[in-house]
């Protein structure tokens, strides 16, 4: 009762305009966001899984729990994929304590096709990135890891979409290189 | 070799990202000159390369016709007014046209420059159609007339300017063998050039050989005023330019203008070249404006003696205003660009006095604005539906207007306690750090990070600063707040509540904003033992709180925000005692949370946040009624919180926030009913919600999120109906509910957490009561 009465609460909170509310949110659904993905990568085992179908879910989850407003959507995605991936990170990192098993995602298979990447090559990746760019690391993660559409990431990061779109391009490049050519470190 | 270090790899790969966003619109035949042209370091080059191979790597899987390499457009016919005669030039950014305009008897020519879309970025754009109208009026002999400008229909930018008949200055220099003398008489011209336009609050951001043109008779002509682009260049004449343009920028661009024309110059005008290229405002050692630089180069072409070689002194007692008057300008050029034409317009009307004077009106404008801005417009612009966007604008114009004011060297402790509060305020509306609505902008923490270097040394400085310690102890309280609620950090937040309780307890009774803060501060303590469900820790500081308001003069306590606090503390209050089974305080402590939320609303009648505060509180207070079975009260509180959730919704019948609130309260009005067997109304109440529901789902345009609301609401409904015995209507509830998770179900839009609860339940509920799955005995008591 406790739980859904605050988060009722915060939802209410947080329509009103209370930011605060939106942050108490998140630290309260970041549990379910770790349930969600325990449960989908105990189905998949070591095997590859779609981190956007991942997002995917945990959207359609904060959706029914927040009623969320439609304008609020992009940026909702947005943080589900950071809370997302944060988690996967850990999780992966647990993992490879125990044995030298690698979580691959499949990335947004409508841009690169069905690519598998190393969550930890991704997340050394996208670290390395974010200190020389932090844009274009976020787009990243949106577009690639979150699924988002062009649109969405537009609304985020309030860059049009034609900038947008020449930032991409920079960015999908600079990590298709990368993922080839690790530095280890 | 020695490997490069971190820092040198992570420089290059800024500059070869940079140079890569631009590099794709490139035609591939050209891009090897393309590069060239920007940048001599081998190690830049080399990354680009790479990435071209990775990017066509990348391509090549998706297709390569997505990304659509421009290739030489034919000629248009007209653009604009415009009918085009002519090619005059093209490059990276785009074509310069010849057009003829006719209107009845007189034509007259133009240049226009027509820009490739997607290549002028996006702020600049809209900079340009903002600074269109102050540019048009830019009016000087030596600066090409900017006559109108728009968009073709393909979408790319234009702009129409007045024709000029000229060379580059360095290639008409050298073809005229002109001597030193003539050289720097042009740069002079083009220093005032660029003086009157600052003047007017307009930088040019691009000042090169290209754009500095000769016309046959000598006149020098500045084209481009305010368009350029502010592309990171790397070639090693030309330092990158800081993130945004300043007055600076331009003072520094004509210093290497004049190395260019003077490639050997003697040490008078070394030293001019020198100091123009210290023109940021960090030092007392550049030139604060463009006409100190053509002062100098008159000085030096009539044997006066230069103040770069010697006035560091004289410029070091310049007052504080004028050595910050590059960074001012800027701020201001930041508004002109992006708040639009109110503001612009009062720049524009702001007199062109003496540069000091000038330049503290400046000052005390920036403050003016920044303060407006981020508290003013900004809560004005907040109570619109809908204003997200300008909100995003209003707080990324107020960081230039802060970044200005911070960087004032030797500001006053007041101006940078001020920059420090903007900060905080800035952290506060643009959310915790998790909250990506401004991008990079909005992380919270660098912002407190700011306010944190400006203001925690000033108060320490200053302790007994009233308006100091307040802005201190709001910043400790914001930090308190991201450290709890986003880092999870509770004890941090504790101890900087702690803090701010210390800063502003000698003001605590004397000041209302102080007290509230003070009461805050409490309310943290205890919220940081509540957040992890540490009931019994929270208790006390959450009393304390409430003991010190309402011990507080009766002044204080009428204080709309102290009020404010004291209900939200109030509700804060009762979580605690309602989980320590201390009924009877919590249901008065409620009960005071509503009488005061009842007064605010009586101050402030329909004031849509009051509004929903009192909602939220009844509706709390009917949860904790509910919960310990006095039923009579729930309804009572329920149906006053309907009531004003109705009223809300009367004023706007499309606010989603009034509908959602008629759902929420409106389904506990429902279980109410229910509990209390008055079937009639419990239903009539369900019929309300649904209704509500069903004009979000409109709203909303269908979206899964909003069907899975309404699903979720029917759910509930149908237990009711259960409860209330009503074994059709919950079958046929259960039935919809079930059509609702097929519905979402064949567009992948039912969740994981639905189909492994909702759904099971659902259907095993219909076999076992509505298909006769299990003897009525075996059914459950109640749902």
């Amino acid at each position: 009762m406790n739980a859904s009465l605050r988060i009722d609460d915060l939802i209410l909170r947080w329509r009103g305009g209370d930011a605060e509310a939106r942050d108490r949110l998140v630290t309260l659904l970041h549990p379910e966001l770790r349930t969600i993905a325990s449960a989908q990568l105990r189905r998949e085992r070591n095997v590859s899984f779609s981190s956007g179908d991942l997002v995917n879910d945990a959207i359609l989850r904060l959706v029914r729990l927040g009623r969320i407003d439609i304008a609020d959507r992009a940026h909702i995605i947005a943080l589900a994929a950071r809370l997302m991936r944060n988690i996967l990170v850990d999780h992966a990192r647990s993992k490879q304590t125990e044995k030298r098993a690698h979580l691959k995602v499949e990335l947004n298979p409508d841009i690169d096709g069905e690519q598998r990447v190393d969550l930890i090559a991704l997340e050394i990746a996208l670290k390395r990135l974010g200190v020389i760019d932090m844009q274009l690391a976020d787009i990243i993660e949106m577009r690639y890891f979150g699924g988002m559409v062009l649109g969405d990431i537009a609304e985020v990061t309030g860059l049009s979409e034609a900038t947008l779109k020449r930032r991409w391009r920079t960015a999908r490049a600079w990590l298709a290189d990368a993922l080839e050519n690790p530095i280890d470190g | 070799m020695a490997e490069a270090s971190d820092g040198d790899r992570s420089a290059i790969e800024r500059i070869a990202l940079h140079l890569f966003d631009d590099l794709l619109d490139i035609p591939e035949t050209a891009r090897t000159r393309w590069i060239d042209e920007r940048t001599a370091d081998e190690a830049v080059k080399r990354r680009l390369a790479e990435l071209l191979e990775a990017d066509r790597v990348a391509s090549l899987r998706t297709g390569g016709a997505a990304l659509g390499l421009s290739g030489p457009a034919p000629l248009p016919d007209r653009i604009g007014q415009y009918r085009i005669t002519a090619l005059i030039g093209r490059g990276g950014m785009g074509a310069v046209y010849r057009g003829v305009r006719d209107t009845g008897d007189f034509a007259h020519e133009a240049a226009i420059k027509v820009i490739k879309p997607g290549l002028l970025s996006d702020v600049l754009v809209q900079r340009f159609r903002a600074e269109r109208q102050t540019l048009a009026t830019l009016q000087h002999p030596n600066i090409a007339r900017l006559l109108d400008g728009g968009e073709t229909a393909d979408g790319a930018p234009y702009i129409v300017m007045e024709l000029i008949e000229g060379e580059p200055i360095d290639r008409w220099a050298n073809a005229r063998n002109l001597g030193e003398d003539g050289r720097l008489a042009l740069v002079e011209t083009a220093a005032r050039a660029v003086s009157h336009a600052h003047q007017r609050l307009i930088v040019h951001r691009d000042i090169t050989p290209l754009n500095v043109l000769v016309q046959a008779d000598g006149t020098v002509k500045l084209i481009d005023f305010g368009i350029a682009r502010p592309a990171l260049k790397a070639t090693p004449d030309d330092t990158p330019p800081a993130e945004g343009s300043s007055t600076a920028t331009d003072i520094a661009s004509l210093g290497r203008l004049l190395k260019r024309m003077i490639p050997e110059p003697g040490p008078e005008l070394a030293a001019i070249i020198a100091r123009s290229a210290q023109a940021p405002a960090d030092d007392a050692t550049g030139y604060a404006t463009a006409d100190a630089l053509a002062a100098d180069i008159a000085a030096l072409r009539t044997g006066q003696p230069v103040s770069a070689v010697n006035g560091g002194e004289a410029y070091r007692l310049r007052k504080f205003a004028g050595r910050n008057k590059a960074a001012v300008g800027a701020a201001s050029l930041a508004v002109v660009a992006l708040a639009g034409g109110l503001v612009a317009v009062s720049i524009a009307n702001a007199n062109a006095r003496r540069a000091e004077a000038e330049a503290e009106a400046r000052f005390q404008q920036t403050r003016d604005i920044a303060n407006a801005l981020l508290f003013q417009v900004y809560d004005d612009v907040s109570k619109v539906p809908g204003a997200t966007k300008a909100r995003e604008t209003l707080a990324k114009t107020a960081i230039t207007y802060l970044d200005a004011l911070a960087a004032m060297k030797g500001a006053p402790a007041d101006v940078r306690a001020e920059a420090g509060r903007g900060f905080v305020r800035l952290a506060e509306v643009t959310g915790g750090g998790q909250a990506q609505s401004l991008g990079r902008y909005a992380d919270a923490n660098a912002l407190l990070a700011r306010a944190d270097a400006l203001l925690a040394p000033a108060y320490a400085a200053d302790p007994g600063n009233q308006p100091l310690a307040i802005a201190y102890a709001t910043l400790r309280l914001e930090q308190a707040g991201t450290n709890l609620y986003n880092n999870n950090k509770a004890d941090a937040a504790r101890e900087q509540a702690v803090e701010a309780a210390k800063a502003v307890a000698p003001f605590a009774t004397t000041s209302a904003a102080a007290a509230r803060l003070a009461a805050v501060a409490l309310q943290t303590q205890g919220d940081s033992y509540g957040w992890n469900n540490d009931f019994a820790a929270a208790l006390p500081l959450h009393q304390k709180a409430e003991d010190f308001l309402a011990a507080l003069p009766p002044a204080l306590q009428n204080d709309a925000e102290v009020r404010a606090a004291r209900s939200a503390n109030l509700r804060l209050l009762a979580e605690p005692q309602h989980k320590l089974k201390m009924n009877a305080e919590a249901r008065a402590t409620l009960d005071q949370a509503i009488a005061i939320n009842r007064g605010l609303l009586a101050d402030k009648p329909d004031d849509p946040a009051t509004l929903r505060k009192l909602a939220v509180s009844l509706w709390y207070a009917s949860v904790v009624h509910r919960t310990n079975g006095r039923d009579s009260e729930a309804e009572a509180a329920i149906r006053e919180a309907v009531a004003l959730a109705d009223r809300m919704a009367a004023r706007d019948p499309d606010d989603a926030g009034a509908l959602q609130m008629q759902a929420i309260t409106g389904e506990i009005l429902a279980q109410v009913h229910a509990d209390r067997k008055e079937a009639a109304a419990s239903k009539a109440a369900t019929a309300k919600v649904l209704a509500a529901h069903d004009r979000l789902v409109a709203l909303a345009g269908n979206a899964p999120g909003a069907r899975r609301s309404r699903t979720a609401a029917l759910r509930t409904s149908a237990g009711n109906l259960y409860n209330l015995g009503d074994i059709p209507g919950a079958c046929q509830a259960w039935r919809a509910v079930l059509a609702s998770y097929t519905s979402l179900e064949s567009t992948n839009d039912l969740s994981e957490f639905d189909r492994k609860n909702g759904l099971p339940e659902t259907r095993g509920l219909l076999r076992d009561i509505c298909e006769n799955g299990k003897p009525r005995q075996a059914w459950p008591k109640a749902l």
